[in-house]
């Protein structure tokens, strides 16, 4: 897998970081297992192993209470996760600079996602207006990027 | 025997015995001599054959008369032919390294051209080569008597090469940046560099200079100059990579150490940002943004006593963990605090300067604990933590300082009518305050606003990406470090909670090493956390945590650096930190192509706060501090990526 030295997802993680979300901190219980998402990850036609799968509802506009042990992909580029039923914009994220996206939709029944990672440097279309885009939609964002310093 | 015949092999003779003579004059050779400035001195040259009667030329020599106390070695290497039996000698010295000012000499423009040296090397009746070598300045006599034939490896190889910091920049993106910094690349600093074909291409490399590390390994005490005119410049010079390379790295964490425990600590207990030498004594000088240096120092002193059980270290870390808990009580605001201490009649107070109440009443204090000072506490707390008995006093003080974070920063936008920073509510704030307020109190309250906080998608993406970017040689320099401070503390607070989570916090560290990894002269903290918190030694974060701190100086040297005077320097086609928006009026953004080693620079207070790209700084008479060096000194040692005895 070639090594990229930054990532267009960085960026737009600067622009977006600090923004809550929008919903408000409270103590979410342990779901039920819900519904079966799976998949596979994958990058030039290759399985990516170790890729962090972020699942945002279109519902509520957070993370479904999940084992943070599920959301990472195993050997083969898979990842199982039951959750509950609802429309997700899904993110996947690996730290050699990959980032796909995709949506999983659980309200009918078990769905299944392929994602196909991309050197999100080289190109700012191959981000499109899909899942990440979404995400940057929640919450209020700040006037300056929150991660960067306030110092020179 | 005909008399032609005789003639004709006499007159073939020379023609059968070149292809031998071509190499006659390979091998090692010791020479003596006499340098019109420099006196008497000894050594070895080396002709290596490269064919046709041309050799690489390699001259190392130490002179009898010491140089400000240090014996003094220079390294010549050229070229060497042979004309008839004599041997031409070519060699190029640079005048300008990289320290523009020393004393009472400056390097000018006229420094640019380097000497060229040439000497004819003559049979003598010694059975060697004797005669002499001589450029503008430069004059010796050299004896070269045989000594044998070269070895496998050069008598002496410099190691000096470039390597880009990031690929080539997509030519949509190139030309939008070169749009975008138009009117930049009129300014007249940075206009003669325009049509420099680097400077077209944009893309950011790195100096790797090691040249002469085996040598002062071997000889740290004394003075080595290669390819470069001896003057008093060079010679400051020559110091400086001594101490860089002939000190091991626990010897320069002790003097370091001695230095911040010491001279560069202010009277008020915190890192100073420097310190000046006047007639009366040494006179400190405050830091505004010592809350962050201090933080950083504890935490690199608690590793510190959990590697060694030092009591010097155990009792920095109690003084400085005092003095975060006085940052956080002089601010009588709820969840505000200090960045800065200092004598309250040192100056005047106003602005953001306030004098201290009650017991506080001899200090004054600086406003605006913000988004990047309260990375200084979450690690000194944590630090403190770790290391201080159980039963120790300054722990319920603690414990009432986290809370008064956690409770105001994680649910609360900042004091009204004070800037105490506008991204105190940023995920990774939340995460590393929340995660530390839940493991020393033990309030579940706290573990519950951590948990909702890492759910947030953003938080999650934030995490996972690494949280930090340089993008093509544009980076947040500052931002690395605080970057990587948040992701150390995110790491070890995962540890201690044993939290399932624990893959995506190890996870973030590793993606922010990989974005900006390379920048290794400011990012070398990464490397180390990388290396050391993770056991990740691969993909060179090991090397490069260990030769970052071999490139690390002692003391900071404080001379004048002005890479503009370098003929090899080249401005980058983008001002630093451009989204402060001031790169037109503000000749602090102007940055190079190149990120040279530590040791080249002029180091700041803080190095992992300051770009690598940097053109050079003015002479300083401030002694600075290096809670910097022992930061990742004390990271690498205690996750045993370099050995005690490195």
């Amino acid at each position: 897998m070639r090594r990229v030295a930054c990532t267009l997802v960085l960026p737009l993680a600067l622009l977006v970081a600090g923004c809550d979300g929008g919903g408000k901190a409270h103590d979410r219980a342990a779901v039920a297992p819900g519904v079966l998402a799976s998949g596979q990850v994958t990058h030039q036609g290759a399985p990516v192993e170790g890729a962090f799968v972020i699942l945002a509802s279109r519902t509520t506009g957070e993370a479904p209470d999940l084992p943070a042990s599920g959301l990472f992909t195993d050997a083969g580029g898979a990842f199982s996760i039951h959750a509950p039923g609802d429309v997700y914009d899904v993110v996947v994220v690996h730290p050699d600079g990959l980032v796909g996206e995709g949506t999983l939709d659980l309200g009918a029944g078990p769905a299944t996602l392929d994602v196909v990672l991309r050197e999100a440097e080289t190109d700012a279309s191959k981000i499109g207006p899909g899942a990440l885009q979404r995400l940057l939609s929640l919450g209020s964002l700040e006037a300056d990027p929150s991660l960067l310093s306030e110092e020179d | 025997m005909d008399l032609r015949l005789l003639l004709a092999a006499a007159l073939a003779l020379p023609a059968l015995a070149a292809p031998a003579h071509a190499q006659a004059r390979a091998g090692r050779y010791d020479v003596q001599g006499s340098d019109a400035a420099l006196g008497a001195y000894a050594g070895q040259v080396e002709l290596r054959s490269t064919g046709a009667g041309a050799y690489d030329y390699v001259r190392q020599v130490t002179y009898q008369q010491p140089q400000g106390g240090r014996a003094l070695t220079t390294v010549w290497t050229g070229r060497a032919t042979e004309q008839g039996q004599d041997l031409r000698v070519v060699v190029s010295l640079k005048r300008i390294g990289w320290i523009t000012r020393a004393g009472a000499l400056a390097r000018t423009a006229a420094d640019q051209a380097p000497v060229a040296v040439l000497g004819t090397l003559r049979p003598d009746a010694g059975g060697g080569l004797s005669g002499s070598l001589t450029g503008a300045g430069v004059s010796a006599t050299d004896v070269l008597r045989p000594a044998g034939a070269v070895g496998a490896a050069p008598l002496f190889r410099a190691e000096r090469r470039l390597e880009p910091l990031h690929g080539r920049p997509p030519a949509l993106l190139k030309t939008a940046l070169f749009a975008v910094f138009a009117g930049y690349h009129g300014k007249p600093e940075v206009a003669p560099y325009t049509r420099d074909l680097r400077f077209r291409d944009a893309v950011h490399q790195q100096l790797i200079d090691r040249t002469g590390f085996e040598f002062l390994r071997a000889r740290p005490q004394e003075l080595l100059v290669v390819d470069q005119v001896v003057d008093a410049i060079s010679l400051v010079e020559a110091d400086v990579r001594r101490s860089a390379f002939g000190l091991r790295a626990h010897e320069k964490a002790a003097l370091h150490g001695q230095d911040v425990d010491g001279p560069l600590r202010d009277v008020t207990g915190l890192v100073a940002y420097g310190a000046r030498q006047t007639p009366s004594g040494v006179e400190p000088v405050d830091d505004m943004s010592t809350c962050l240096w201090s933080g950083v120092y504890l935490y690199s002193q608690a590793l510190r006593h959990q590697v060694t059980r030092e009591a010097a270290a155990l009792r920095n870390v109690e003084q400085l963990a005092e003095l975060l808990c006085d940052l956080v009580e002089i601010d009588p605001r709820p969840g505000e605090f200090a960045r800065s201490l200092r004598p309250i009649g040192r100056a005047p107070l106003g602005g953001s300067w306030h004098a201290g109440q009650g017991r506080f009443a001899h200090l004054a204090w600086h406003d605006n604990g913000n988004n990047d000072m309260v990375k200084g506490l979450v690690l000194g707390f944590l630090g403190a933590w770790d290391v201080l008995p159980p039963n120790h006093p300054l722990r319920p003080r603690i414990v009432a300082a986290v809370r008064d974070l956690a409770d105001h920063w994680m649910g609360s936008t900042a004091a009204a009518g004070v800037a105490s920073g506008t991204k105190r509510a940023s995920s990774g704030n939340k995460l590393m305050i929340g995660m530390l307020a839940h493991w020393i109190t033990g309030d579940r309250a706290y573990q519950r606003l951590w948990q909702s906080t890492i759910r947030k998608p953003l938080a999650m993406l934030e995490l996972a990406s690494g949280g930090t970017f340089s993008a093509y040689g544009i980076a947040d320099w500052s931002g690395t470090h605080l970057g990587v401070c948040s992701r150390i503390a995110l790491v070890e607070l995962g540890r201690r909670l044993r939290t399932p989570w624990q893959p995506l916090l190890d996870m973030s560290l590793e993606s922010g090493w990989r974005a900006v990894r390379r920048y290794s002269r400011c990012t070398l903290p990464w490397s180390a956390a990388r290396a050391g918190l993770l056991g990740r030694t691969g993909d060179g974060a090991g090397e490069a945590t260990l030769w970052g701190l071999r490139e690390f100086p002692y003391p900071k040297p404080q001379h004048e650096v002005n890479r503009r005077l370098d003929p090899e320097w080249v401005a980058s086609p983008y001002p630093s930190l451009p989204w402060k928006m001031d790169w037109m009026t503000n000749p602090g953004r102007l940055q190079g192509l190149v990120s040279y080693p530590t040791y080249m620079s002029q180091p700041s207070n803080y190095v992992w706060r300051s770009t690598p790209l940097d053109a050079g700084d003015p002479a300083t008479d401030l002694a600075r501090p290096a809670p910097d060096y022992l930061f990742v000194y004390w990271l690498a040692r205690k996750g045993g990526v370099i050995a005690a005895t490195e």
